[in-house]
Parts: C-alpha cells; sequence; structure tokens
C-alpha cells in the first residue's frame, strides 16, 4: 500500500477550483517533490492532505487511513511543516518543541531526549533557552521542522520549506531535508524553485491547478525534449548534413552557427555509430557535446502550457 | 481522562504565553478596581429618595461589578485568538491529534484565571470601601461569575473564528456590550427602570445574573433565582462552548 494514493482530488473556493482532479501514489521511502508557481495550489493541497480542510471531492489514503474517516490517526502519522509557521515568539526553543511533544503524548523522558536530538540534528541546541523571536528566519524554519518530527512521523509535509530564506539558510535547510531521506521517510515536499526539487526529489510532480506532469527529474527532463548531440568540424559543417541525413536512426539533423544539430533515436547507444559513419565518410570531427534542456525550460514550458490549457478550458 | 490532560497542557502553555505579556494582564487587574475608585464615591451622596440607602449602596453595586466584569473584560477574549489564527498558530495546533474541545476550553480557561483574579481584586477593594456580605456567597458569587465568564469568552472565540478579524471582534463586543450592561439592572436595580426596559431585560441572560448574584451577596440562599441564573448561564455557556468548538473544526475551512 503506498504512503499517500490521491483519487481525483478536487477543492474549490466558491466558484473558484484551486485544485483540480488530482491523482498521484507515493511510495514509502519516497521524496515527493510537488512543484508550482505561487497560487498553484501546493497549500491547499498539503492543507487537504493533512486534514485541514475537506476536500469538494475525491479521496485519498494516508499511511493507509482514509481521509475524512480516519482523520485522527492520520494526524498521528503525519508531520507537518505548515506555510507560516506558528510557533511562539515569546518561549524559548526548547519550551516550543516540549509544548508539542506533550501534545502527541510523549512522557517526559522521551520528550526530552526527542527534543534534544533535533535540536542538536538542527544545529539549535546552543541555543535552546533563547528566545524564538529572537531567531533569524532560517533557524525559525528548522526548529518548525523540528518540531512536526518529534514524534517520529513516518510521512512528513514540508510546505515551501525554504521560502523566503536566504541561499545560506536555504542550503542549511536541504541538508537537512536529505538527511530525512536518509532516514528513510516519506516526505511530501512543495516548493516554487526547480533545482530544489531537482536536487532532493526522486519524484516530481510539476502542478498547476491540476497534474501537468509526474516523473523522475531525469525523465521529465528527457520526456519534453529530445537530448541533442552537437557536433563542431573542423571546417563547414554543412556538407555533412546530407551523410547525416541518409544514417536510418537519425531523427532530426540541421546545422545551427557551423555546427551540426542531430537527434537520435536513441541517444545512448546510436551516438557511437553517428560517430563512427562520419570519419568513415572523412570528416574531421573536432568536438561532439550532448545539449540537454535544463529542468527549468521543461518546467516554464508545463506552466505555460499549462496556462494555455486552462484559457481554452475557460473559452470552451 | 485523555480530554482533561489535553485541557491541562493547553491552559499551562497559554498561561505560560500570556504571563510573558505581564503588562497586558497587570493593566487588565486594575481595570476594575479603577471604577470601583471612581464609582464607589458617586453613591455616597444618593438622595435620601433612592430605593436603597447610601450605606446599602456599595452592598448592591458590587454584585453588579462582580457580573459586568466578565462581558467587560472577556468578550474581547478572542481578539487574541485572531493573532494565532493569522500567525499560523491554530493552523499548526490543528494538524495534530488534539481535542478540539480542549484547546477551546484551554485557552478559555486561561481567560477565566484572570477574570477570577480581577473578580478577587474588586471584592477586596469593595470590601475596604465597607461591603458587608456574606463569605460564602462571595465563594458561589465569583463562581457564577466565571460561568458568565466562559459564555462571554466562548462567544468571542466563535466571534473570531468565524470573522477571522480583530476589528470586526472588537465591534461586535462593543454592540453587544451596552444593551447587555444596561438592561442588566447591574449598575443600578432594574426596580428603578421604566415599564419598556424591564420587559426588555427580561430577554437579557446576564439580568438573571445579576439578580442572582445579588441574592447570593445577601445570603438570600433559598431564592430561586440563584438556581434560575446559574441553569440558565450554564446552559447558555455550554451551548457557546460548542458553537466556538465547532468553529474551531472549521475555522479556515
Ligand atoms: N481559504 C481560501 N479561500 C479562498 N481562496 C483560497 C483559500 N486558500 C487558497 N485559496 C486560493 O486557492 C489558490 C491556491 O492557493 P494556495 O494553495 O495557497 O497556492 P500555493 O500554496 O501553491 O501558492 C489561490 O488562488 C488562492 O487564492
Ligand atoms: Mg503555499
Amino acid at each position: 500500500m503506498p504512503a499517500i494514493s490521491a483519487r481525483g482530488l478536487t477543492r474549490a473556493f466558491g466558484e473558484r477550483v484551486a485544485v483540480d482532479n488530482l491523482t498521484f501514489d507515493i511510495a514509502h521511502g519516497e521524496v515527493f517533490g510537488f512543484l508550482g508557481p505561487n497560487g498553484a495550489g501546493k497549500t491547499t493541497t498539503v492543507r487537504m492532505l493533512t486534514g485541514l480542510i475537506a476536500p469538494t471531492s475525491g479521496a485519498c489514503t494516508v499511511a493507509g487511513y482514509e481521509l475524512g474517516f480516519d482523520n485522527q490517526r492520520i494526524r498521528r502519522a503525519v508531520g507537518v511543516l505548515t506555510e507560516t509557521p506558528g510557533l511562539y515568539d515569546k518561549l524559548s526553543a526548547e519550551q516550543n518543541l516540549l509544548f508539542y511533544a506533550a501534545i502527541y503524548e510523549l512522557d517526559s523522558r522521551t520528550a526530552r531526549e526527542q527534543v534534544q536530538h533535533y535540536l542538536r540534528m538542527m544545529d539549535l541546541w546552543d541555543r535552546r533557552e533563547h528566545l524564538v523571536g529572537t531567531f533569524s528566519k532560517g533557524m525559525r524554519q528548522k526548529l518548525a521542522i523540528a518540531r512536526a518530527l518529534l514524534h517520529n512521523p513516518q510521512i512528513v509535509f514540508l510546505d515551501e520549506p525554504t521560502a523566503g530564506l536566504d541561499p545560506e539558510a536555504a542550503n542549511v535547510v536541504r541538508d537537512v531535508i536529505r538527511s530525512l531521506r536518509g532516514e528513510g521517510r516519506t516526505i511530501f515536499l512543495t516548493s516554487h524553485n526547480l533545482h530544489e526539487v531537482d536536487q532532493l526529489c526522486d519524484r516530481v510532480a510539476i502542478f498547476r491547478e491540476r497534474l501537468l506532469r509526474l516523473d523522475t527529474p531525469a525523465n521529465l527532463r528527457a520526456g519534453l525534449f529530445d537530448t541533442q548531440h552537437l557536433i563542431e568540424f573542423a571546417g563547414a559543417a554543412e556538407p555533412w548534413l546530407a551523410t547525416v541525413r541518409a544514417l536510418p536512426f537519425v531523427r532530426e539533423a540541421s546545422v545551427e552557427d557551423r555546427v551540426l544539430v542531430i537527434s537520435l533515436q536513441e541517444p545512448a547507444s546510436q551516438k557511437p555509430a553517428l560517430i563512427r559513419a562520419l570519419v568513415e565518410a572523412g570528416a574531421e570531427v573536432q568536438n561532439v557535446q550532448d545539449r540537454q534542456y535544463s529542468l527549468e525550460e521543461v518546467y516554464l514550458q508545463l506552466i505555460r502550457d499549462g496556462a494555455t490549457a486552462g484559457l481554452k478550458k475557460e473559452m470552451s | 481522562m485523555k480530554l482533561l490532560r489535553e485541557i491541562w497542557i493547553i491552559f499551562i502553555h497559554s498561561l505560560r504565553v500570556a504571563l510573558r505579556n505581564p503588562m497586558t494582564i497587570i493593566v487588565g487587574l486594575l481595570q476594575p478596581v479603577t471604577w470601583l475608585l471612581l464609582f464607589a464615591p458617586l453613591l455616597k451622596n444618593l438622595p435620601a429618595t433612592a430605593a436603597f440607602s447610601p450605606e446599602e449602596a456599595i452592598n448592591i453595586f458590587t454584585p453588579g461589578m462582580l457580573v459586568m466584569l466578565a462581558p467587560i473584560t472577556s468578550l474581547f477574549s478572542g481578539i487574541g485568538l485572531v493573532v494565532e489564527l493569522r500567525n499560523g498558530v491554530l493552523d499548526r495546533l490543528r494538524v495534530t491529534p488534539v481535542s478540539r474541545l480542549a484547546v477551546v476550553l484551554g485557552k478559555a480557561l486561561r481567560d477565566l484565571v484572570v477574570l477570577l483574579l480581577q473578580g478577587v481584586l474588586l471584592v477586596a477593594v469593595a470590601w475596604t470601601m465597607g461591603l458587608r456580605i456574606h463569605l460564602a456567597g462571595i465563594l458561589v458569587g465569583l463562581g457564577l461569575m466565571m460561568i458568565v465568564g466562559l459564555l462571554m469568552i466562548s462567544c468571542s472565540y466563535a466571534f473570531a473564528l468565524i470573522l477571522r478579524n480583530e476589528n470586526a471582534v472588537a465591534s461586535i463586543a462593543n454592540v453587544l456590550l451596552l444593551p447587555l450592561l444596561l438592561l442588566s439592572g447591574l449598575i443600578l436595580p432594574l426596580e428603578l427602570a421604566p415599564r419598556w426596559m424591564q420587559i426588555a431585560a427580561d430577554f437579557n441572560p446576564l439580568a438573571y445574573t445579576v439578580e442572582a448574584m445579588r441574592a447570593l451577596f445577601t445570603g438570600r440562599f433559598d431564592d430561586t433565582v440563584i438556581l434560575n441564573g446559574f441553569l440558565l448561564t450554564t446552559a447558555l455557556a455550554v451551548f457557546s462552548l460548542f458553537w466556538a468548538t465547532r468553529s474551531f473544526r472549521r475555522a479556515l475551512a
């Protein structure tokens, strides 16, 4: 059974549909990136999955429990970093955590151990007695993540954990997520930052009101655009265009700025044959490079397509 | 048992957070004392035609003040909740398995402690000004005041969770406050009021509380107005508590 399984999850606020017919499965131990621009409906999705708001339609199981029927069990099984951390500024870091430990019914010894463990992990142990009001944004975010972990949940929701952090603090938070991943927890990570999900996630859902694409970061890159091979010659490139086009496994070939740009049917296996064919035909190959589209280009393309699809839907 | 434990956790925690802002509490505590100091001297010079003598005045006035204290401080307690709603604190609590009733009741208890301190202080100051009443009556009376407090706090929480705006909560509290107070006979007995006001007061739950409180203070324990006052305010308090809890469950949904 998957850790989280959503079927046709939909949420409307009045007329406005924030999340439309969302379906996915997340395996145990998977780090699942939920990527979309501001206002895409990421927080709304997290709020549905954690039982804060009810879906307008659709069904979902979290940790094996049916959302809407077993919300208390779900709440015990998951840890959540909410969009706004909601810490008590007038209490110390330790007091903030101990309060939540008590709510999760940890006995006082376990509570102290857990609090110490996570404060050390977040590098906040030395600051444990300081008021949270004096903490930087990054420290607050780390403390809020520690709070989400106190009761050892197997599933952790992190709603934009690095949003609004300076690059250094964001990196520290990403390191924390990496170590959580090492502990085998299932993580639902929302973000509007591509590089973040690219680095951290096993699979990425690109989402804007509806699911636009769901795959591993590598497949996302490869799936939307071909990998292209750029070949430079000692002389002009044009003469070799015909040679290349005659090869059966070449899909497309063109010349850009004295460079031959080629797409193959199966880039990995056919590239050596391509080069061999050129060399055998007498070409002086000087340089061969692969051009891969960045995830960013894939993402922007998808988001644009998603927007126009939405527009078409509204007009029809 | 679990519910009691959770109420206790929330209560202690809220109290701890509140104590980090001691000025707010101190100002709140001084408020009723100020009223007493400014109002009681006026009672000394009541004309002989009044329904009661100047000596009785403080005994009539203090129970009224005690009832008045509850709406005046407690109807505004939802404002703090709006702040917690906005800064994510409530949302964060709502993703834990903690009982929703425990959250509302635990927070209400914190506000009730402040109210109780205000009440005790008020009675103590009134005592130095010549209040001479039944001791057991005062104790039960403070209990009655707490029930009124719970009613007002719960209503204020519900307003806060539904309206999600400090100004709106304050406006509603202000709009409700004046008729609640004027039509309860708590500043002066309703016997002095014209007929239409007495009829209007029949629909004001606080009017019954004030009557019960006066009976308690004068030691008339067999008077049915005491039981009526308790039953009515308790019923309303329980009802409003569930209303607030329901609103908390649904807040932001
Ligand atoms: N409680 C709400 N009431 C009305 N509209 C809402 C509410 N919450 C979110 N929305 C709307 O739903 C859309 C998605 O919001 P959100 O889930 O917060 O996006 P994200 O987290 O991806 O930035 C936005 O257009 C937002 O205005
Ligand atoms: Mg968001």
